[in-house]
């Protein structure tokens, strides 16, 4: 989707200034950084549309909100939708709760979690499957704007480029219709020019890289 | 610490600006906005409470394990992974080729594997070519060797602008490059994740791997400053 979330080239915004040191500034970042990496497994919450929530955000509202707001909110509405937490609940935290109907569930012990943060998480399947491109073909990126989430920048669509890496078959990661079967694709590290992105903005030595599915690309002609 | 939480507020302060109006440059504008990022703090902080303590109570979290995870990426995984690659990459041709060759396979090799950052790609920085990460469409980075990202790396700023404008970001941060180099912006926009190799100072010959590895500043490996010779 053409959401705010997609800022790449927009001008008005102003540099930060560099912050140093841990990530985490404020009490209730660590509170929410903590529940939203120990809350993954629990039985009957869906955390996938996080992403989606955040990117269907209001513009104005995703502006404004700091960082881990708008993962702690979008966390919040999960927990609800899924009927785990209550509205009733949240507004008043001291009061009871109803607990839930979970037999057997436990949530993750300290070492476990260490041990989750620590596993291999990659995007990289163990498929075979013929790529269509290789390092130094030229391709175009196609002019696509889906409705759903995609992963292929505004400021990249319908742009030459050229291939520098290939990364073997990863997991596809856009939204694609129900019943639109893609599935695993070759990932590649696509290389642009910045006069072919930002025309007399571009400085002729400068490159801009994006990775891309094989989907997302056609040979140039 | 202090710096840390002025730069943190004027972060905000920006953001909630930028909401729907232009920026005000003015003082009292800024006053007004410190007022109101402030209060959204507060609103967030009430929330994240609310919904922690209604988990804990309902045993869908354990606390214990909500600071393990923040204790992990404060104490454990952080830049010094990085800093380590690239003080041995300076001293070792084997290793810094084998680096840029499949930072994935290394990472393995060190078993430096985890959430955001198993498919690691290592670029290098030299006199002609100046590396820059970024994620404009969200916020990926290599957590396994540089921990969680920074706030500036997240701001919508530094998002919109290193791609159209990398020579500039660099220069408001500090570094001006000449045009004879050339620079490089990599933009993560699937599972691979980018640890730019920083030039070695000058003036560090002799130096023992340890020492160099304390001269490698974490934004020098996302290419958003060149390292200085030591003082």
């Amino acid at each position: 989707m053409n959401g705010i979330h997609d800022l790449g080239g927009m001008d008005g915004f102003r540099v930060p200034v560099r912050d140093q040191g841990f990530a985490l500034h404020e009490e209730w970042e660590r509170l929410t950084w903590g529940m939203l990496l120990t809350s993954f497994g629990i039985p009957g919450l869906r955390a996938g549309p996080s992403r989606t929530f955040i990117e269907n955000l209001p513009p104005e509202r995703y502006l404004a909100m700091p960082y881990y707001a708008r993962f702690l909110e979008a966390r919040l509405k999960s927990f609800l939708d899924s009927g785990l937490v209550t509205q009733q609940e949240l507004d008043n935290p001291d009061g009871p709760v109803a607990m839930p109907n979970l037999p057997g569930f436990q949530p993750p012990t300290p070492e476990q979690i260490v041990q989750f943060l620590r596993q291999e998480q990659s995007g990289q399947l163990n498929v075979a499957a013929p790529a269509a491109f290789a390092a130094g073909d030229e391709v175009v990126v196609k002019n696509d704007h889906p409705a759903g989430h995609t992963r292929v920048p505004r400021y990249v669509r319908g742009h030459r480029g050229v291939i520098v890496r290939d990364h073997g078959v990863h997991t596809f990661e856009d939204d694609v219709a129900p019943g639109t079967r893609v599935g695993p694709q070759h990932l590649y590290t696509v290389s642009f020019t910045a006069p072919e992105l930002w025309g007399s903005r571009g400085h002729a030595r400068d490159r801009m890289h994006v990775e891309l599915w094989e989907i997302h690309l056609v040979r140039a002609a | 610490m202090a710096d840390d939480k002025v730069s943190r507020r004027d972060f905000l302060a920006n953001t909630s600006l930028a909401a729907g109006t232009a920026v005000a440059s003015s003082g009292a504008g800024h006053v007004h906005a410190q007022e109101a990022a402030e209060h959204v703090q507060s609103d967030y902080s009430v929330r994240a409470k609310a919904l922690v303590s209604v988990l804990t109570k309902k045993k869908l979290v354990n606390p214990a394990t909500m600071d393990a995870v923040v204790e992990f990426y404060e104490t454990r995984v952080g830049p010094h992974i990085g800093a380590r690659l690239v003080a041995r990459s300076w001293v070792d041709p084997e290793f810094r080729a084998r680096l840029l060759a499949d930072a994935r396979a290394v990472a393995r090799d060190e078993q430096l594997t985890g959430l955001q950052g198993t498919d690691l790609v290592a670029v290098e920085n030299t006199p002609r070519v100046h590396n820059l990460v970024v994620c404009t469409l969200c916020s990926c980075y290599p957590w396994t060797v540089l921990g969680l990202p920074p706030t500036w790396y997240k701001d919508s700023g530094y998002r919109a602008r290193a791609v159209i404008d990398p020579r500039g970001v660099l220069r408001e941060f500090g570094l001006e490059l000449g045009d004879d180099v050339e620079v490089r912006v990599w933009d993560s926009t699937a599972e691979i994740r980018y640890l730019v190799i920083p030039e070695r100072p000058l003036g560090t010959e002799g130096m023992s791997q340890e020492d160099l590895a304390r001269l490698v500043t974490r934004d020098s490996m996302v290419g958003a400053e060149k390292l200085g010779a030591p003082a």
